[in-house]
């Protein structure tokens, strides 16, 4: 018996919409992307023992209480009050250092709050005065 | 006198275009780094005046508003985070912390933690913080 020859069927896949499929992945990844984008205050603290000398009056204080008010140099001040008495201090006394002095007790955002007030102002030179000093 | 105009047949060759693509797709999934630490569960501050994060020589320090106190994923207690950070500041002496602190977090805690870093000579601090809209 013979067998009937064999028709070759050719066989192809279609690769046409191949570059379709792989760019809509790669778009698909790069809208759904998230970049982590970090954004904060960025603060030098003193090196350790190094006593800065500062001219008495120079200091302006800054107190942050336990509920958030702030008080420059012991005047009850708003927060949008504070930037623009920072401004005016600056603009009378460029080397004025402002110490931001917390209660131990107050939130951690009332001490960012006013940290964020004194960049507002352009304010570059400030410290973090211990809480518990009296 | 008539022109007579030729016919030419322009195809832009696509068969390589599902490897342009496919490569470019796993390029960017090999090069894709994911962060690892997941850190503890807090709602850092807001603030209006925020700077960009640097993104090289990152060190993350969390501080939850119970008390937790967690530095690159590993919950520690508050005496070590000074031995810790000293190390960290060995291997990379350019090492800048990013301290992710709760917005509720008392400021007692807050500035126990800047003074360990102060101990272990790490001195610039960024203060993770979102900033507000408008």
């Amino acid at each position: 018996m013979r067998l009937r020859e064999k028709k070759t069927k050719s066989a192809e896949i279609p690769t046409a919409s191949m570059a379709d499929i792989a760019f809509l992945l790669l778009i698909f990844f790069m809208v759904t992307t998230v970049f982590a984008n970090e954004v904060g205050l960025q603060i030098m603290l003193p090196e350790k023992g190094a006593e800065v000398k500062v001219r008495s009056e120079n200091i302006q204080r800054i107190y942050v209480e336990e509920k958030g008010e702030i008080r420059l140099n012991g005047e009850p001040v708003s927060q949008d009050q504070l930037v623009d008495e920072v401004k005016k201090i600056l603009a009378e006394n460029k080397d004025a250092i402002f110490s931001i002095k917390t209660h131990p007790d107050a939130q951690y955002q009332y001490m960012v709050n006013a940290l964020d007030k004194l960049r507002l102002a352009d304010a570059d030179r400030y410290s973090l005065a211990p809480s518990s000093e009296e | 006198m008539r022109l007579v105009r030729e016919k030419v047949e322009a195809t832009i060759p696509t068969a390589s275009m599902a490897d342009i693509a496919f490569l470019l797709l796993i390029f960017f999934m090999v090069t894709t780094t994911f962060r690892a630490e997941t850190g503890l569960q807090v709602i850092i501050p807001m603030v209006e005046a925020a700077e960009k994060m640097p993104a090289t020589n990152l060190s993350h320090v969390w501080i939850a508003k119970n008390g937790m106190v967690a530095i690159d994923d590993a919950l520690i207690s508050i005496e070590r985070i000074s031995d810790i950070m000293a190390r960290k500041r060995q291997i990379n002496p350019d090492i800048i912390v990013s301290v992710k602190a709760d917005k509720a977090t008392g400021y007692k805690l807050v500035e126990e933690v800047l003074n360990e870093f102060v101990d272990a000579s790490v001195l610039r601090i960024h203060l993770a913080a979102r900033k507000t809209r408008g």
